[in-house]
């Protein structure tokens, strides 16, 4: 007897079904084989499709349903020692920009930066709680302020990791000796903020021209001593969205196609100047699919500069492949203090940085310990029972389940409730509207998609990856 | 061409045959007692024998199966290289239209001197396991497997099996560290039941195949799919990507292989051989399907010049030394030391429409 | 407007469940379930082929949620077994 491992479905159209099971494997179909799946009247056509395409298995323990249970296996992931930890050596910060998420401490304030004693708890930290390769991001206020405990962590992680990897967030207001110096290695990236065109960089950042200029040339000058290894990220107020096509050329204008667009923040500073940003809307989608369609039909005509952005790429990975589970909000079960930290300025441990920008602003205490007495586990273990979206009412009956992930701490930040009903929150509606693009890029039809698509995915030609079933009675 | 069974003469022509290792100083094993030109000579207790060194090779380290009887001396186990095959049995339940190893009815029992050869093999081999089907001998072979392991835990095996005969009943025994630390290379050729089964000549073979990989699955064995390119199954493979991609996720990798000339493709290359560089969407269709869902994909014998630049990410070469040769078109090409070359019993260069140097 | 959605008798727990969802779902409107009858009250027109599409689908979705709950229940116990 043929039993069919149970489906979720979206609808796209009238006669467009978008169908998939919980181990992720996805297929466009119509209202007709709806309507035969749950009445239990499946056609043979439907079944030789289902079968052929390891969605129903035909007997116990036979291959569809070994390979379904797999495929489920891999896509959970247990939590993980160490790898990726956030440092923030210093709260201090020379520029005010209007979203910014945490509370800076003024360039001269006193008591805000790590204490040798602190420095010296961080490694003993890192050497207990990492594994065998570590990813060091340096945040704050402005990190290289302090460029000497940025050298202490790297020369000791050096010594103590097998791989390392470092980046460091910089406003790039200035470009010191000491910094040019450490972006020669293979092992250290930059990461900066790059909010468009000059216009809007200035009125959201430096709030002067000349500042924005001296920020340009540093950039230029950071992306020459390290290509590859220097990302910008755009913020985006909703409010004042500049065109795609300027906000494009200003990251080409210095060798970057890979972008991420994020949106203003509600936290801290940015709650109070951009009130617009506590949900997510509209006119913030229509934004990025413009943006995204601008990608597309840049990429197709040229073969060497390839435009994407990152989160969607992310999500396509997660919709086709079991295993990708790198990416904190597109994880499930994601074990939140784990493989993930972040250490504050005084030492406080966070499971994210939303979290810490969250008992920044007052909010609420999510810290799971002091990085001198270690993890506080009672903590950790509290945070965890949201972490499997697999359980939840609504998660279980969505089409995306699968290639999803959670973040209660966002949950919390924007709803100030620990448990709203999933579809409610804001990553639900996020997550939604991109894999809802990323399955209509996957169906499409059009060459232009399925070129830009077999870039982002490093195929080596297009073919269109979600199929389409109609019955053949 | 590398010589592996070398005439030889022995002190005692009618001992049994046995396995030893070549060396020059050891105390156990064969010890090269006296070497005149290319002639070597090696002494053990009660016994001697003398072969000729091929040209520009080197016997020692090697372990060998001694027949006194035939005069013959077969170099199971070389120690220069870096993959070795053992063939359990020439006896096959299948008959692939392009084996290069045709099999034959008779069998001969040699799993005690293959258990001693692989107790002498150098640290860390990986010792490959073919035939005909070694899997007819499946409690033989398994138990080889298993007691090498205790003996030799460096040691590792890549099995080729067409999974016929894998059963419920051998999990427990398949979940045992002995046999997860195999390889099993399994050849599926086509989505279709009926094409499969007609290129390895066995109705029933390819459902059979299918439940055999479910048992492997469960047993958590690494299974490496393989897949020659033929004229019989090319213009399908993206359907076989499909298949590989949505009911096969757990296998390590799939390699997809060019036609060697040997066995039965010799004489029936014309009727066998595929040009990809005549018609390379469908390879590319193919490769793109199966790495986008994730597959780990491997081109093996597929040389540098006839593929497009999008594919060169995924050409491999061959572990054997005896896979990479590189034909006389070759000689000024800037690729070859990435290039995977050609198996040995080759293509020519001329066979692709596409290949030249680069 | 109101949109009336008959449910069988056996469909009534799931007809329940769909209810408690369409209910997060649009807030602003009134939804009942009655022993034959799912009921949505105060649609606005502009809203009414949208919200009928939506409850079906969800009717359809909490059924077969139930009626495949044993199956999920059997596939995790091999899985985990």
């Amino acid at each position: 007897m043929t039993e069919v491992f149970p489906l979720r479905f979206r609808r796209k159209s009238a006669d467009d079904i978008l169908f998939a099971n919980e181990a992720g494997q996805t297929f466009l179909s119509d209202q007709g084989f709806l309507e035969r799946l749950t009445s239990h009247a499946l056609s043979k056509s439907d079944r030789d499709f289902l079968v052929s395409r390891g969605l129903a298995s035909e007997s116990a323990n036979d291959l569809n349903e070994t390979a379904f249970l797999g495929r489920l296996a891999r896509r959970q992931r247990p939590p993980r020692k160490l790898s990726y930890v956030i440092l923030v050596p210093t709260l201090r910060c020379d520029l005010s920009c209007s979203y910014c998420q945490v509370s800076r401490a003024a360039l001269n304030a006193k008591g805000f930066d790590w204490t040798p004693d602190r420095l010296a708890q961080v490694l003993a930290f890192l050497d207990r709680e990492g594994g065998e390769t570590i990813q060091v991001e340096f945040q704050g206020g402005e990190p290289t302020l302090r460029m000497d405990l940025i050298l202490d962590v790297v020369s000791y992680c050096r010594t103590r990791f097998k791989e390392c990897r470092f980046v460091i967030c910089s406003n790039l207001s200035k470009l010191e000796p000491e910094l040019i110096e450490l972006l020669k290695s293979e092992d250290v990236h930059l990461s900066t903020s790059l909010d468009g065109p000059p216009a809007v960089h200035t009125r959201q950042r430096t709030l002067q021209p000349d500042l924005t200029d001296r920020f340009y040339a540093n950039l230029e000058q950071a992306t020459a001593l390290a290509p590859g290894r220097v990302a910008a990220l755009p913020t985006l107020d909703t409010e004042q969205l500049p065109d795609p096509s300027d906000l494009l050329d200003a990251f080409a204008a210095f060798g970057m196609r890979s972008i991420y667009l994020r949106q203003v923040v509600y936290h801290g500073f940015a709650r109070k100047r951009h009130p617009g940003s506590r949900d997510y809307i509209l006119e913030w989608q229509h934004f990025y699919n413009n943006v995204v369609e601008e990608m597309i039909r840049r990429n197709a005509q040229s073969d060497t500069a390839t435009f994407d952005e990152f989160y969607l790429t992310l999500a396509l990975r997660r919709l086709l492949k079991t295993g990708e589970d790198g990416h904190l909000d597109l994880r499930s079960p994601n074990w939140l203090g784990h493989d993930h930290m972040v250490i504050d300025y005084d030492g406080m441990l966070y499971p994210t940085d939303e979290a810490r920008m969250l008992a920044r602003t007052g909010q609420i205490d999510l810290s799971i310990g002091h990085v001198a007495g270690g993890i506080d586990t009672h903590a950790r273990r509290a945070l965890q029972d949201r972490a499997f979206n697999a359980l939840d009412p609504w998660c279980s009956q969505c089409v995306y389940q699968a290639a999803c992930g959670s973040d209660p701490i966002d949950d919390i930040a924007r709803t100030g409730r620990a448990d709203p009903p999933r579809i409610e929150t804001a990553f639900c509606r996020r997550h939604m509207h991109i894999f809802d693009l990323a399955t209509e890029l996957l169906c499409s039809d059009r060459p232009e998609v399925q070129a830009s698509v077999a870039k982002w995915l490093g195929m080596p030609g297009s073919v269109k990856l979600i199929e389409t079933h109609h019955d053949r009675s | 061409m590398i010589a592996l069974n070398l005439p030889a003469r022995f002190e005692d022509a009618s001992a049994s045959p046995f396995v030893t290792r070549l060396s020059r100083d050891r105390v156990d094993g064969a010890c090269l007692a006296a070497e005149f030109g290319v002639s070597q000579t090696y002494q053990l207790p009660g016994q001697a024998f003398e072969i000729d060194v091929p040209e520009g090779d080197d016997l020692i380290g090697d372990v060998v199966f001694a027949d006194p009887e035939n005069g013959r001396v077969s170099r199971w186990i070389r120690a220069t290289s870096p993959h070795n095959t053992l063939l359990v049995t020439e006896r096959c339940d299948q008959l692939c239209i392009m084996c290069s190893q045709p099999p034959k009815k008779s069998h001969t029992d040699l799993f005690e001197h293959l258990e001693a050869a692989c107790r002498l093999a150098p640290q860390n081999m990986v010792l490959g396991i073919s035939g005909g089907e070694p899997l007819l001998f499946k409690d033989q072979l398994f138990s080889l497997i298993e007691r090498t392991h205790i003996a030799r835990p460096d040691l590792s095996f890549h099995v080729l099996t067409n999974a016929q005969h894998f059963a419920e009943t051998d999990l427990n025994r398949l979940r045992q560290p002995a046999l997860r630390n195999v390889l099993w290379g399994v050849p599926l050729y086509a989505a279709d039941t009926n094409l499969h089964d007609e290129i390895v000549g066995k109705s029933g073979a390819q459902d059979q195949l299918l439940e055999g990989l479910a048992i492997m699955a469960r047993a958590g064995l690494a299974i490496e799919l393989r897949t020659v390119l033929l004229k019989q199954n090319y213009s399908p493979l993206p359907a076989l990507a499909r298949l590989v991609s949505a009911r096969l996720p757990f296998i390590r990798v799939w390699a997809v292989m060019q036609l060697e000339r040997a066995g039965f493709a010799r004489n029936r290359w014309h009727d066998q051989f595929i040009d990809h560089s005549a018609n390379p969407g469908v390879l590319v269709e193919a490769v793109s399907l199966a790495s986008a869902a994730g597959v780990d994909v491997s081109l093996y014998n597929v040389p540098y010049c006839t593929v497009p630049a999008g594919l060169r990410g995924f050409l491999r070469q061959s572990i054997s030394d005896w896979k990479r040769t590189y034909s006389t078109d070759c000689l000024d090409c800037s690729a070859k030391t990435i290039c995977s070359g050609f198996f040995e019993w080759h293509a020519e260069l001329s066979d692709y429409a596409m290949g030249a140097p680069v | 407007m109101r949109i009336d959605l008959p449910i069988q008798p056996k469909q009534f727990q799931a007809a329940q469940d769909a209810a408690d969802r369409l209910s997060v779902i649009f807030p602003e409107l009134s939804i009942v379930v009655e022993p034959a009858r799912l009921l949505l009250s105060n649609v606005p027109d502009s809203m009414v082929d949208e919200a009928r599409q939506v409850a079906k689908d969800q009717l359809i979705r909490s059924r077969y949620a139930s009626e495949t709950a044993d199956l999920r229940v059997a596939l995790y116990r091999r899985l985990l077994g």
